[in-house]
């Protein structure tokens, strides 16, 4: 262990025979797989970023418990300097693949270090639950284990709860116990990461009732765990770096898991059968202000890239001067400023909790989140418009530049102030953001990841402190004999 | 000198805000409908607004308040408005915000020009007035000057900047009449004679002074329209010309144009000598440019407006809220989400005032500044979000706009009974809800709503070049870096650009 570097400890630990199917086949060498390569290659250069100099003391903290460097997404903090600390480790991995990797684990690993920051306060009827989330945490910090969630119920009939549909098997449960642990079985989505990562989170999402008891159980699960499988959509890697330049390396793999009857060892088991318990923990300030922080960094990194793309577009083309055009790259730098302001306030406006751990201000982060559901489609609209055609325009690959009739190419491919090369490779670029199917999946993936934003917005309104804004409304309406204005009503009221 | 006294005397047993009231009484020209206006205070279309604005100014003698919105003189031994108050740190900047917040706030954001913005125009140019020795050896000793007697006085200050919208596909000079746009016509031993007109000079008719200057750049040969004029509202043969009034003297139906109608004049100048001591630059297209650029008076001014935005946003929020939960509707989901949105407003308008003080500068005049990307980027949002609020309040409140009865007193009247029932909310009486509704009204439905519409949408510019000037001012060389970066690691090059690690040259421009 000692001599490996922290990406050669990662590719050894995701090749532990771990059932990932892809396309109906089960994948053997997943960090050679073509569908894998990319993204494995680009976890990996972000764990060896923990280890350079430059870098180190950014991304991690002294563990309290080995003493060695372990990734700051871990870090409970005791002031505004370790939100900070946690800010500058998020961006950095988040800036190293231009906010298009939206699950590196740090939004996990925030859930387990809010979890484990509020463990007195958690776990209902489970008295174990501090001692166990404590033990987890450890060993993930101290382990650098990557996870990800699977939370979501899979999409059969939503108007449905758990015990009222026909197939017992469609909501997952728990269908035996033993003294040692329980044996799961059902299906969980959308576990971005996890053919690659170590770790999986399971737990319902949505709030179960009193009588869907049997589902609401919390459990951490390795992902080569037998009987558990690993279900992935069409792959949206591609292997030509210089055509798709995104979809090279940042194909995060969306998966289904499916627990065909899947042991998980009590000290796994964080929860169980107690929707109350559960719910709490849904809610905890701590893990949603540490996790939801990390998705604001990550989402400034994904609209500074958009904005730049358009930019840079719109300079190598020539369009920079048109009015319409600046006004539309002038509302890229709205919304990109309008998140750093909602990222610094957060900041700014962090508290201790009661037990002194340091919280960024959740509103601010809410509004983001809120807000990026709409901003990201927009960008990718208006990028649209300043490519344009254009992005139908380029040819099918690089390399014929330098073929038969490169000339020819070089001449009429080229742009205002940039070689054919240089406006195609852009324009490629920017056809991966908008069109690829990997585009398409971000722009999704931006609307939904937190839930359906008719949903979040309406969140949003029901836990916000409202009396501050209609406690002066009220108190107009109420105002039943105003002042005299300097001379007499004309109505003699 | 007993007479003196005595006036002296009835001056002292006024309030501050009655003695502004007063002082309006100065012999200015003011022309409402095709008559001249011989006393604004007891006009009805002003009355409402002046009773506001009484009490606005008193606040500043009320012990409760007057450390909020001023800060002592010993000049004047009186408390003064922080709008006049040259920030030396960020704590003075936070001063400057509560004091603009608090007026904003009891006039519900829908006052927007409280002075304060011209005020704070007066206030940078005092502090960087040495900037503008080289165009005039002069300017720094009338700017203080003026400084001075507006933040004594309590000098109430609009601007009128833009030329009248004529013909826009042309340039002041090529005008077809030479009186178009204002100019100096002749200069003389006591002043300068301006001919030509000026807009939009909101709340001129209860101002002190007019600030003119020209809003577009200007070419070499329009020296004649190149100047910064302080001009007193009641010069002789000035003439304020008010479009139709929005005020109401009914404030039980109509509670906003009761309070807060502010008018927007046109201003005549019909050869008006304005003295040397109030002509401040002149004749110079640099000078003028640079007054109109100047960092300090745009941050603080610019920094006043995104305070009254919140309030006016929050104002829209706490209506809409009110309108949802009084008829029950805030238990649908899409009306859940509608008010999401509004929050979400308040929110990142709120977030940008606070990062444009998180990251204050110091300036080379001495002062510290609110950062103007968070400023420019709330008052580019403002353009869209308040037309969306007041969309959102229409959506919410729907067909009972229409179904108030036309006065809240018929609710006591033959029909009582059937009406209280009737007209009555989830949660509140039918009085509450008449009124609640009648106030919603005042926003969406009435000449003075829709003036506010325009005004949101319009006041600093056109939107479409608002979004492009931001675009034009910011620095855009991180984009080609993070390109350059993309490309380098895409290469399978160092995550590194600019000799830096790219983490680190990328915080401080995320943090600037």
């Amino acid at each position: 262990m000692e001599n490996h570097s922290a990406s050669q400890n990662y590719r050894s630990r995701i090749n532990d025979g771990r059932k990932v199917w892809l396309g109906g086949v089960e994948i053997r060498d997943l960090p050679n797989h073509p569908a894998f390569r990319g993204i494995v290659e680009t976890v990996a250069s972000l764990l060896d970023l923990q280890e350079r100099t430059e870098t180190r003391d950014a991304l991690t903290f002294p563990s309290p418990g080995s003493g060695k460097p372990v990734n700051a997404a871990f870090l409970v903090p005791r002031s505004k300097e370790d939100i900070l600390h946690r800010h500058a480790a998020f961006q950095i991995w988040s800036d190293a693949t231009f906010g298009m990797m939206s699950r590196l684990s740090e939004y996990s690993r925030s859930l387990l270090t809010g979890w484990y920051a509020s463990r007195h306060r958690l776990g209902g009827n489970s008295q174990a639950f501090a001692e166990k989330i404590a033990g987890y945490y450890e060993a993930s910090r101290d382990r650098d284990w990557l996870s990800t969630t699977a939370l979501h119920d899979p999409q059969i009939d939503r108007s449905k709860g758990p015990s009222e549909t026909d197939d017992p098997d469609a909501y997952l449960r728990v269908v035996k116990e033993t003294r040692d642990g329980i044996w799961v079985r059902g299906a969980k989505m959308i576990a971005t990461a996890a053919p690659y990562v170590d770790e999986i989170f399971v737990y319902p999402y949505h709030r179960r009732s009193g009588g869907d008891w049997q589902y609401a159980t919390m459990f951490a699960v390795p992902v080569g765990t037998p009987g558990l499988h690993v279900v992935c959509r069409e792959s949206f890697a591609s292997d030509q770096r210089e055509e798709h330049p995104l979809s090279y390396k940042y194909d995060e793999m969306d998966a289904v898991i499916i627990f065909d009857d899947v042991f998980i060892p009590s000290e796994r088991i964080f929860i169980k059968d107690d929707p109350e318990a559960i719910w709490r923990l849904r809610q905890d300030p701590a893990a949603n202000a540490l996790s939801q922080h990390q998705t604001v960094v990550r989402l400034v990194s994904k609209l500074q890239f958009l904005f730049s793309v358009a930019n840079e577009i719109a300079a190598a083309i020539g369009i920079t001067h048109h009015l319409h055009i600046q006004e539309k790259l002038g509302e890229l730098i709205v919304q990109l400023e309008t998140i750093k302001a909602l990222l610094a306030a957060s900041e700014e406006l962090a508290e201790p909790d009661d037990s002194g751990v340091w919280l960024p201000a959740i509103e601010p982060l809410t509004t983001a989140r809120n807000l990026g559901s709409r901003y990201y489609p927009r960008s990718i609209s208006i990028l649209q418009h300043i490519a344009a055609g254009g992005l139908m325009q380029h040819p099918a690959t690089l390399a014929e530049l330098d073929g038969p009739i490169g000339d020819l190419l070089r001449k009429y491919y080229r742009g205002a102030a940039v070689s054919a090369q240089e406006r195609i490779r852009l324009f490629k670029l920017a056809w991966d953001l908008i069109a690829s199917p990997l585009g398409s999946r971000h722009e999704l993936y931006e609307i939904f990841y937190s839930g359906d934003p008719v949903r979040t917005y309406a969140a949003q309104y029901a836990n916000y402190d409202k009396a501050p804004l209609t406690d002066p409304v009220w108190r107009m309406v109420r105002t039943r004999s105003p002042e005299p204005i300097l001379s007499a009503d004309k109505n003699g009221r | 000198m007993r007479r003196m006294k005595e006036e002296r005397k009835r001056e002292m047993a006024q309030s501050r805000g009655e003695q502004f009231i007063r002082s309006l009484q100065d012999g200015r020209s003011i022309w409402l409908d095709g008559k001249q206006v011989k006393d604004v205070s007891g006009h009805p279309a002003f009355r409402g607004t002046l009773q506001t604005l009484k009490h606005l100014f008193d606040s500043l003698d009320d012990k409760e308040t007057q450390d909020k919105i001023g800060y002592w003189n010993p000049t004047t031994g009186t408390y003064v408005h922080n709008a006049f108050l040259v920030p030396r740190s960020r704590e003075d900047l936070r001063r400057r915000r509560e004091a603009f917040a608090y007026w904003a706030n009891e006039t519900h954001g829908v006052m927007s020009r409280l002075s304060e913005f011209a005020r704070s125009l007066v206030t940078g140019w005092y502090a960087s007035r040495h900037a503008f020795t080289p165009f005039d050896p002069q300017f720094a000793d009338k700017i203080t000057r003026y400084y001075e007697e507006a933040r004594d006085k309590d000098l109430f200050v609009t601007t009128a900047l833009l030329d009248p919208q004529i013909d826009r596909s042309k340039r002041p000079g090529e005008q077809r009449h030479p009186d178009a746009v204002l100019r100096i016509v002749r200069e003389t031993e006591d002043g300068v004679i301006v001919r030509g007109a000026k807009m939009i000079a909101t709340s001129a008719p209860y101002c002190h002074d007019f600030v003119i200057f020209p809003y577009h750049p200007l070419k070499e040969d329009e020296k004649q329209h190149a100047h910064l004029l302080i001009v007193p509202a009641n010069l002789p043969g000035l003439h304020i010309v008010c479009r139709e009034s929005f005020a109401s003297d009914r404030q039980e139906e109509h509670p906003l144009s009761a309070r807060y109608e502010e008018m927007d004049a046109v201003l005549f100048f019909d050869d008006v000598l304005v003295p040397w001591e109030r002509v401040l630059l002149k004749g110079d297209i640099q000078a003028v440019w640079q007054l109109r650029m100047n960092g300090v008076a745009n941050a603080l001014a610019f920094h006043q407006t995104v305070v009254r935005l919140l309030a006016k946003l929050q104002f829209v929020a706490g209506v809409s809220v009110a309108v949802a939960e009084s008829i029950g509707a805030q238990h649908f989901l899409h009306v859940q989400e509608k008010l999401g949105e509004l929050v979400t407003q308040v929110e990142s308008i709120k977030a940008l005032l606070l990062a444009s003080e998180i990251q204050s500068r110091p300036h080379e005049s001495g002062t510290v500044l609110p950062s103007m990307v968070p400023i420019e980027t709330a008052r580019n949002l403002g353009t869209r979000y308040y037309p969306r609020a007041i969309e959102i309040l229409k959506q919410i409140g729907a067909g009972g706009y229409m179904q108030v009865p036309s006065t809240v007193a018929e609710l006591e009247g033959p029909l009582a009974e059937m009406m209280n029932v009737s007209y009555a909310g989830r949660h509140v009486d039918a009085d509450d809800k008449v009124r609640l509704f009648k106030l919603a009204w005042d926003l969406i439905g009435s000449p003075l709503g829709s003036r506010h519409d325009l005004y949101e949408r319009f006041y600093a510019g056109d939107p479409v070049r608002t979004f492009a000037n931001q675009y034009l001012h910011y620095d855009k060389s991180d984009s080609s870096r993070l390109i350059r970066h993309f490309w380098q690691v895409h290469n399978g090059g160092e995550a590194h650009f600019d000799g830096k690690p790219f983490s680190e040259s990328k915080l401080s421009f995320t943090n600037q």
